[in-house]
């Protein structure tokens, strides 16, 4: 067991600075989670969270780059799928730049025919409903979002959207 | 769970911090929990570094989950069934080797550790010649089919008392099945 004193104060200060920088890297993602992701969309937030290159990748979509494009992104997936929601499953786990998030969410698609799911597209209001888990490392760089690699379920959703069947 | 709501932000932790005075030490702030919880930090991530080495890695050591993991371990994944304690984690890998002889799995960005839980990043890799192996959920592979798979994952584990409690992982099975031929474009 090691003893208090052994921690000198420059130490405890870097800690106790390290952790505050940690808890505010997970309060960005809480609200970028409510508000990207959520059942509510805020366009406004990519441009006040996001750096001006973000990085967004998930396993089920082509990767996109910067603002712009992860705002197309959204968009394009909110028309086709407008009740769209994602919810946190877990408590986040944070260490340094990054926040780890995990999980569970889906929608219902009711809108125009979508084509952003790599493994094929669904017709327009198809009314196929897709719900399934995922798991998000995200890095924050001085406050912003800079990077959002997930990896979703996605035998669960793309079976249930009927783009994916038994060999 | 609402994630806006299971942290303290840090604009208000700051201003509180203002109003209280420096004394006034919200959680979690005191230098000495900090400092031990880093350094149980450095212990979970040298136990996963290992787990990943000896259970996932090139080289499996079946004695790595005796001595690593909790007596009732969870594994779960999403191609294959959960398994629960010591015995069934040995089986479950000791099939996977011998299904998949040439397995392996690595790294793949610096582990994320905060408390009791390790989170990890990896590539796996393997080829099927071995026996028939109906250990994925969505169907069999018959005896030496030769298919291949290579695809990524992120797990997260938990660590209590020194062993792993808890291990819980996503796989990019899409791109997995689709490999081994298990699933096709609808």
């Amino acid at each position: 067991m090691r003893r208090p004193r052994a921690v000198s104060n420059n130490r405890r200060r870097a800690q106790e600075f390290i952790m505050s920088k940690e808890q505010d890297n997970k309060a960005i993602v809480g609200r970028w989670f409510a508000e990207f992701w959520g059942n509510t969309w805020n366009p406004a937030i990519v441009d006040e969270l996001c750096t001006a290159d973000i990085l967004l990748q998930y396993s089920l979509h082509a990767p996109r780059r910067g603002r712009a494009d992860v705002k197309a992104f959204m968009t394009a997936f909110r028309e086709a799928f407008p009740d769209l929601s994602f919810a946190g499953a877990a408590d986040l786990i944070a260490e340094g730049d990054y926040v780890v998030g995990r999980w569970v969410g889906g929608g219902t698609h009711t809108g125009p025919a979508f084509s952003d799911f790599l493994q094929g597209s669904l017709p327009a209001s198809s009314g196929r409903k897709m719900r399934f888990t995922g798991t998000t490392v995200l890095r924050v760089q001085n406050g912003k979002i800079a990077e959002e690699i997930g990896l979703d379920d996605g035998v669960t959703a793309l079976t249930q959207l009927g783009l994916i069947r038994a060999a | 769970m609402n994630w806006t709501e299971s942290v303290t932000p840090g604009p208000v932790h700051r201003a509180a911090q203002s109003v209280l005075g420096s004394r006034a030490r919200l959680k979690p702030v005191t230098g000495q929990e900090q400092f031990m919880s880093s350094t149980v930090s450095r212990d979970n991530k040298t136990i996963v570094d290992r787990w990943f080495t000896e259970f996932w890695g090139k080289c499996w050591n079946p004695k790595i989950v005796d001595e690593l993991g909790a007596p009732d371990i969870l594994l779960q994944y999403l191609l294959q069934a959960p398994r629960r304690g010591r015995a069934d984690v040995k089986t479950f890998m000791t099939e996977f080797r011998e299904a998949f002889p040439d397995l392996s799995v690595t790294g793949a960005g610096d582990f994320v550790c905060e408390g009791n839980y390790v989170v990890g990043r990896w590539e796996g890799w393997g080829t099927h010649t071995g026996p028939a192996y109906c250990d994925f959920l969505v169907g069999c592979l018959p005896a030496a089919s030769a298919q291949k798979m290579r695809f990524s994952g992120t797990t997260v584990l938990r660590i209590s008392n020194g062993k792993i409690a808890e291990q819980i992982g996503l796989d990019d099975g899409v791109t997995a099945l689709l490999q081994l031929g298990l699933r096709g474009s609808a």
